[in-house]
């Protein structure tokens, strides 16, 4: 063959095209995946993070998509997942982790912070630090890199797949009762008639464990996931139409653990459970539970006796499941009241609950209440632990069971020797553990810690004065540790009273924030500056905060609707008058606050109030005050120092 | 270098800028390899952040170093193989200016986060037009060469010549996506399928191509042997051609693309042992009978070290593109070591000879020193050795834990730091090779050293003599 100049143009030209035209052009031209849930038109924020993540090369180590043999990264990447990428940046080496389902692992400030200083967050990573970028540019990474890939089905509300689309929900025994006062009674029988107890059952059984019984997705497992389950209080549950409920609970979630339950649950069964997640926690309204009398079966004394062991058991489960809703001092406070609708109820409330006989406590714990959350632990919970739980309220918070004797001195509990050795570690930090005193303890230990908390009032023995704690009283560790004294104490609980083992609830570095804020406000005294006034300059935040859309179109704010919040939160350390020596800073190790000053303004007050004082005791109202309280109060604070209000 | 209009002028200044580049571009390896074992190295300097400085780093030794050269070379061998002189020596150095000129510009572009960071393509639209030009200036000035040819015949050399630099325009225009200026990209995930299309013929079509015909150029120059086989290059010719135009999916073997085109891509990789054998044996037996020229002549032992790394690196292709294998390689530092062995043996060894082979030829002196020269072969094999079994080694640990172990990224990290070490260790030696050969090149055309045997060097022998010697032998 002989190659002349044209053979070889027009030849190279001819089998360039041949293959290109296979390679390049064909695909081009046929392959068009469909949009999958993944991809998402970025927002203009997140599309200038993608710009700024892809310009300073970040693909270059990190890749964006997942193979079939990857383990643990999340689903194998489609075609669909890119349908809005331009440039593609899928990467081709692998020497930082996958990116493709990076979204909401972490809080964007981690992110931040990550990029910052990457073996600060990750100690074996060799991530160059991007901190050359300035904060500006890295949040705006983090921003793209926070809705990366997470999106499940039902957040993205995308139409049900051909199978599912347009199913309709059975119609059902009978029709679920409307809120018509008129109605006919909604106990039971209506309860079991609208398969609603059969849907308590199941989810009792089966979905608890990640939804949690007050169904906002913060279940016992929900910690251990990597994507959290469904909230079923929020959007898009409140308007889901039932084909989409159907089809998630059929098929399960991509990208999370939530299983195809038509694996094992029956096309009625899961109707059962839809119904009953629908009526109870997505869009539930109040209905009158008339629950009638204790059934036979359940009419029966306690067959226990009201032993330490068997209170302490009982503790145990209640700290476990029943405080998340019931809160610890049974006041029907606990953290999940708010996700909960008809609320729980206050085992205070004397004239309700003082006719109450074992078996009412025990036939409600077995089968739930019907129209609320309240679960059927029947099927979870063996008959002598749901025993154990009724005498543990009826000792504890009703007082209606006389309570046994402390054991002798030697037959007491003795914590593990391993605590006189633990010491608080630095990452605890004050500011944390004063928010979590506040919401899980003030109540009953008070805010100064004197025990003198309105929930403690009830209960028998009264809460301890926590400005009294000595090293080794009670523990018997006999060792002059006063943290991991505290500890203990915390973690177990106190026996034969209503101190739950917090150990059972919350994580380790949660309980050691608690140890530091008590040890350094009520034991070892952590001084309060005499002002923290300063320049009275106002935190970012707030610097644009005005009570306008209080004011008038929700409510009025006043001084005197302020003033019994005052007596309540904040006399007990500033003062009736303000002048910072309320009867709650005698013995108080930290000292009393500063008198008000006379210049504070407004917006300055509301975020004192709002967010605390960071490393004093000055708590952050924000967890148990509504924003009209608040201003409410600010109102009242500013009367007490001679300003004016309004205007 | 002044004077725009004397013969080769342009040739000389494509080649020793390169050579300039080529240090650049090695110093920046250097310290990317050095930012493995030590992240906090660059601490806060955006310019030598790793994310940054890789994409320099390629750009610099693939464009402004590989192929700043390789059109030097070029411009070296088509005249001599036409009996013309090159068509337009202005024409020749306005490309050779306007090209470093634009990867300059480019270059430091990318250090400035200004960057498609599409790999191989990362250069912005502003620089891919100059980049264009020069591509299209050039063939245009090759083509007109050839055109007004002394010599009818057409030596192998030139198909390739001829072939890469019609090829190499159309793929840089379709593969950086040149019609859509904003971001040189499309929409979806087509845009990997025409990424890598383009990024592995930034390898097929325009470096071996490009490279196979220095070496066809150059072996049987210095050997005094004509080419073994017409037939067989044919069908390494054509083979190339056909197979390598095809393999560019075979990067995309797990990412979601059509299941068919990644068949292709894997046919297509496999065929590349047709032309890669044929090339093989081509050479193998024009060199019977020669070897012993090695020993003489420092061109040879880098065009040869560069013909058996080709081989080499094309068989680890063929290979790394079998979708068992390749489920193992990729996204390892298996993949990098991959285009080292392509580009830093096979490419540079190739240009190394080339280069020379040609400066003293074009200011008509020798080498500045021998010695010198082949003190830095032996640096850059032992150097090279060290460094890609760094590479590969850390690709084995990051497979095999990946895959076998399941384990996830961030665990592997320790794992992979020893070999990552050994590859700052070779790298060092690697640097320090090619600043001697820098140092020789420039020395070679400012000091001009007389050459030993002047103009004609060896008398054309018959062809059969050594071959009986080494029967005998």
């Amino acid at each position: 063959m002989k190659m002349t100049f044209k053979i070889i143009l027009i030849g190279g030209l001819i089998v360039f095209f041949a293959v290109v035209t296979v390679v390049v052009f064909t695909p081009a031209m046929v392959w068009r995946p469909a949009q999958t849930v993944v991809a998402e038109q970025r927002p203009a924020a997140q599309e200038r993070g993608r710009v700024l993540f892809y310009s300073n090369g970040c693909n270059y180590c990190h890749t964006q998509y997942v193979r079939d043999v990857d383990n643990a990264m999340g689903p194998t990447s489609n075609g669909g997942d890119y349908v809005f990428d331009n440039p593609m940046i899928l990467g081709s080496e692998r020497t930082g982790p996958d990116l493709s389902y990076i979204g909401r692992k972490r809080s964007m400030q981690w992110e931040v912070d990550h990029m910052r200083a990457p073996r600060e967050y990750s100690p074996m990573s060799i991530m160059p630090s991007f901190s050359f970028l300035g904060d500006r540019d890295m949040r705006t990474i983090a921003e793209y890199l926070f809705y990366m890939g997470d999106r499940t089905a039902a957040e993205r509300m995308i139409a049900s797949p051909r199978p599912y689309a347009d199913v309709k929900a059975p119609k059902m025994a009978q029709a679920v009762p409307s809120n018509d006062p008129s109605a006919p009674p909604q106990g039971w029988p209506t309860f079991i008639d609208s398969t609603l107890y059969e849907g308590k059952l199941i989810y009792t059984a089966r979905c608890l464990t990640c939804h949690g019984c007050a169904g906002n997705g913060l279940g016992h497992y929900a910690g251990t996931l990597i994507v959290t389950p469904a909230n079923f209080k929020e959007e898009p549950f409140r308007d889901m139409p039932d084909d989409q409920w159907f089809w998630h609970l059929s098929e399960g979630i991509q990208g999370s653990v939530m299983p195809p339950w038509k694996e094992s649950l029956t096309v009625g069964q899961q109707w059962a459970v839809i119904r009953y997640v629908q009526e109870v926690y997505a869009h539930p309204f109040e209905r009158d539970p008339n629950e009638g009398d204790v059934p036979k079966a359940y009419a029966k004394k306690n067959p226990l006796p009201a032993t330490l062991d068997n209170i302490q058991a009982g503790k145990e489960t209640w700290t476990r499941e029943c405080l998340v809703c019931h809160g610890d001092a049974a006041n029907g406070e606990g953290p999940y009241r708010r996700n909960i609708e008809p609320v729980p109820p206050s085992f205070t409330d004397k004239s309700h609950y003082d006719p109450f006989t074992d078996g009412d406590y025990f036939w409600r714990i077995a089968e739930g209440v019907p129209w609320t959350a309240m679960p059927t632990w029947k099927v979870q919970y063996t008959e002598t632990q749901r025993w154990q739980l009724v005498v543990y309220i009826r000792t504890m918070f009703t007082q209606t069971t006389k309570k046994p004797a402390d054991p002798p001195k030697s037959a007491r509990f003795s914590y593990p020797a391993i605590y006189a050795t633990l010491h608080l570690p630095t990452s605890a930090k004050y500011d944390t553990g004063k928010k979590q005193y506040l919401t899980l303890c003030s109540h009953c230990h008070g805010l100064t810690g004197a025990g003198d908390g309105a929930a403690g009032s009830y209960l028998n023995p009264k809460p301890a004065d926590l400005r009294k704690l000595k090293a080794d009283s009670k523990t018997g560790l006999g060792s002059d540790n006063i943290e991991g004294s505290l500890l203990s104490r915390l973690t177990f609980g106190i026996r034969n009273s209503a101190m739950p083992a917090w150990g059972e609830f919350l994580p380790e570095h949660e309980r050691w924030t608690d140890v530091r804020f008590v040890k350094e406000s009520f034991v070892d005294g952590k001084p309060t500056p005499t002002s923290l006034m300063g320049d009275g300059r106002v935190p970012n935040p707030y610097v644009r905060t005005d009570p306008g859309i209080f004011q008038s179109e929700i409510a009025t704010i006043t001084p005197d609707a302020g003033k019994p919040l005052y007596n309540q939160w904040c006399a007990t350390c500033h003062g009736d008058d303000g002048a910072g020596n309320g009867p709650g800073t005698k013995g108080l190790a930290s000292g009393g606050p500063a008198a008000f000053p006379k210049t504070m303004s407004n917006t300055y007050v509301f975020s004192r109030i709002r967010a605390g004082a960071s490393g004093t005791m000055m708590y952050g109202f924000d967890p148990l005050l509504s924003e009209l309280d608040i201003w409410n109060l600010t109102a009242y604070v500013r009367q007490l120092t001679g300003g004016t209000w309004g205007g | 270098m002044l004077d725009w209009k004397r013969e080769n002028s342009a040739a000389a200044n494509f080649m020793l800028s390169a050579a300039g580049w080529l240090v650049v571009g090695v110093l920046m390896g250097l310290m990317l390899a050095t930012e493995f074992v030590f992240p906090d190295f660059a601490h806060g300097i955006p310019w030598l952040v790793f994310s940054r400085l890789r994409q320099a780093h390629v750009n610099t030794v693939l464009f402004a170093w590989l192929s700043g050269a390789m059109m030097g070379t070029w411009l070296y061998i088509v005249p001599r193989l036409t009996g013309r002189k090159i068509w337009s020596e202005v024409l020749g150095n306005i490309c050779a200016f306007l090209w470093n000129i634009a990867l300059a510009v480019g270059i430091v572009l990318i250090l400035n986060a200004y960057t498609q960071s599409r790999e191989y393509a990362e250069l912005v639209w502003a620089i891919d037009v100059p980049v264009m030009i020069v591509l299209i200036l050039n063939m245009v000035n090759i083509f007109m060469t050839i055109r007004h040819r002394v010599e009818p015949k057409l030596y192998v050399s030139l198909w390739y010549i001829i072939g890469t630099v019609m090829w190499f325009p159309m793929l840089y225009f379709i593969g950086n996506v040149m019609w859509a200026p904003s971001t040189g990209a499309l929409t979806g995930v087509n845009d990997a399928i025409f990424n890598w299309f383009y990024g592995h013929n930034v390898l097929g079509l325009w470096f071996t191509t490009g490279l196979l015909a220095v070496i066809y150029y150059i072996v049987p120059r210095e050997t005094s042997t004509p080419l073994y086989s017409h037939f067989l290059s044919l069908i390494a010719f054509w083979g190339v051609a056909f197979f390598y135009t095809g393999v560019g999916a075979h990067h995309l073997l797990w990412a979601p693309i059509p299941y068919w085109l990644k068949t292709v891509a894997v046919a297509e990789s496999f065929g590349m042992i047709i032309p890669v054998l044929a090339f093989m044996f081509n050479i193998l037996l024009t060199m019977r009978g020669n070897w012993s020229r090695l020993r003489s002549s420092v061109p040879l032992l880098y065009i040869i070290t560069g013909w058996a790394a080709y081989i080499l690196v094309s068989y680890q292709g063929t290979n790394q593109a079998l979708r068992g294998v390749n489920e193992l390689t990729h996204f390892t530092q298996y993949v990098p070591g991959h285009a080292h062995l392509a580009l830093m043996f096979f490419g540079a060894s190739t240009l190394f000879g080339g280069l020379y082979y040609m400066i003293p030829r074009i200011y008509h002196c020798s080498i500045y020193s021998t010695r010198l020269a082949k003190a830095q072969y032996a640096l850059y094999v032992i150097g090279f050795v060290a460094f890609f079994l760094g590479f590969t080694l850390t690709g084995v640990v990051q497979g095999s834990a990946w895959v076998h172990q399941g384990l996830p990224v961030w665990s592997v990290l320790p794992g992979m730091r020893p070999w990552m070490a050994l590859r700052v260790m070779g790298g060092g030696l690697l640097v320090t090779s090619f600043a001697m050969f820098a140092y020789n090149i420039f020395a070679t055309a400012i000091a001009k050293r007389p050459l030993d045997l002047p103009e004609a060097p060896t008398p054309i022998q018959s062809a059969d003599a050594p071959s009986i010697l080494a029967e005998e032998g």
